[in-house]
């Protein structure tokens, strides 16, 4: 389990994160979900100890060090490949220094997203580095996938059948953490929902709760960000001049 | 032992970062004996006066000392260092431009992270203080079996002033 506890993460003259309290169990989907600015890079980056932090995150009772850090994986949308290795390059990389590298999962996936094995990764595409960042970040043996925007640059339908393929894979215990502006679309494979916004945590719920009231995962998002629907209609009303048809 | 290729940033070519650490060496390598070569040359030269054809050595002539000879001889080890320097920081920068450098960190051993940094410079940086002490090894041996008896000053050697 994560624990995070009263994590304060701050820049000079600028608070990205206060006071965050937050714990991921094993088993979940967790999604991210807030503004650009809300926090979520910075708060998975903290957790993975790539930013110094104020409070405490834990993993499993321990604090996160070399030792135990293996149980993290990390997709980003900024691509944590090495450019001039190919995927066969990377897997043995991967093999040789995460004890618990699934290689079954990473030719399977490789597979899937039909990737060439022996071409640098510097010739890949944006969308097909995305992909193969994820395949990594699954394949490395990790009880924790902490995903950043990692779709970013994917088109709709290689999204989808990714979200298929990773509920097919995932194991009981493995937890992922998929920070998204895609709601709408995670909203059938998260099972629960988290809201950062301005570095705090305003909303916290699980997707089958959800489920059971009534309510859509973009309606809560929306009510908890107290999004104003008439907000469009009165922008353009103020700057055609014309009365709003659009509310 | 370690492969060369798990001693650089994963993807590099050690074929390629020895072609390189190679060629580099053998420019200073000429470089250093052919300057040698003339100025040695030109000391033994002075050693001698000629009568027509005939080379005669001077009476009490001395040979130019062995540490003067070689005073500033490798003074080009600084760029070179400078150079490995570049080489670790170019390693490094390969690490933090790509954010692989997420991946380090997640290793086990920090120590991965450092030796695929700094370990090619500093084994570069070994083999260039071997390549110094061999050619003033091989300097000195021509110093002391070229040079007339009657004009051999002993084989005395600032080490550093080699280098400045």
């Amino acid at each position: 389990m994560i624990e995070i506890t009263n994590l304060t993460k701050t820049y000079p003259g600028q608070t990205a994160l206060s006071g965050v309290n937050l714990t991921l169990a094993p088993g979940e989907i967790v999604g991210l979900f807030g503004e650009n600015g809300a926090g979520k890079t910075t708060l998975i980056k903290c957790i993975l100890g790539l930013l110094p932090y104020k409070g405490q995150i834990t993993l499993d009772g321990e604090p996160i060090t070399r030792k135990n850090i293996a149980c993290l994986s990390f997709a980003t949308a900024e691509h944590s490949l090495f450019p001039r290795l190919t995927p066969a390059g990377h897997r043995d990389f991967y093999r040789e220094h995460f004890e618990k590298f699934n290689g079954r999962r990473f030719d399977g996936l490789m597979d899937f997203f039909e990737l060439p094995k022996n071409k640098p990764l510097s010739a890949f595409s944006t969308g097909q580095k995305n992909q193969f960042e994820v395949i990594l970040a699954l394949s490395q043996g990790a009880d924790y996938i902490l995903m950043d925007e990692p779709f970013a640059g994917n088109d709709v339908f290689n999204r989808e059948d990714f979200y298929k393929v990773l509920l097919g894979i995932l194991e009981p215990h493995e937890t992922v953490l998929l920070s998204t502006h895609l709601i709408e679309e995670v909203s059938g494979f998260v099972s629960r929902a988290v809201l950062l916004k301005r570095g705090q945590i305003i909303g916290d719920a699980d997707t089958s709760g959800l489920d059971e009231r009534g309510i859509s995962l973009i309606d809560y998002v929306k009510e908890t960000y107290r999004y104003r629907p008439d907000r469009v209609g009165k922008a353009l009303s103020d700057i055609t001049g014309k009365e709003d048809d659009h509310a | 032992m370690k492969k060369l290729s798990d001693l650089l940033p994963p993807g590099a070519d050690p074929k390629t970062e020895l072609g390189k650490s190679a060629a580099f060496a053998s420019v200073f390598l000429l470089f250093w004996s052919m300057t040698f070569l003339a100025d040695f040359s030109s000391a033994y030269d002075d050693l001698f006066t000629y009568i027509g054809r005939e080379k005669i050595l001077l009476e009490g002539a001395v040979m130019e000392r062995f540490s003067d000879l070689m005073e500033g001889r490798f003074a080009g080890f600084w760029p070179f260092l400078l150079c490995l320097a570049v080489t670790a920081l170019f390693h490094y920068l390969s690490f933090t431009r790509s954010h692989s450098i997420y991946v380090m960190k997640r290793l086990e051993s920090p120590l991965e992270f450092y030796r695929r940094v700094f370990a090619f410079p500093l084994l570069t940086l070994a083999a260039g203080v071997l390549l110094v002490l061999l050619l003033t090894g091989i300097y000195a041996l021509i110093y002391r079996f070229v040079t007339p008896e009657a004009a051999y000053r002993g084989l005395t050697l600032d080490f550093w002033e080699m280098f400045l």
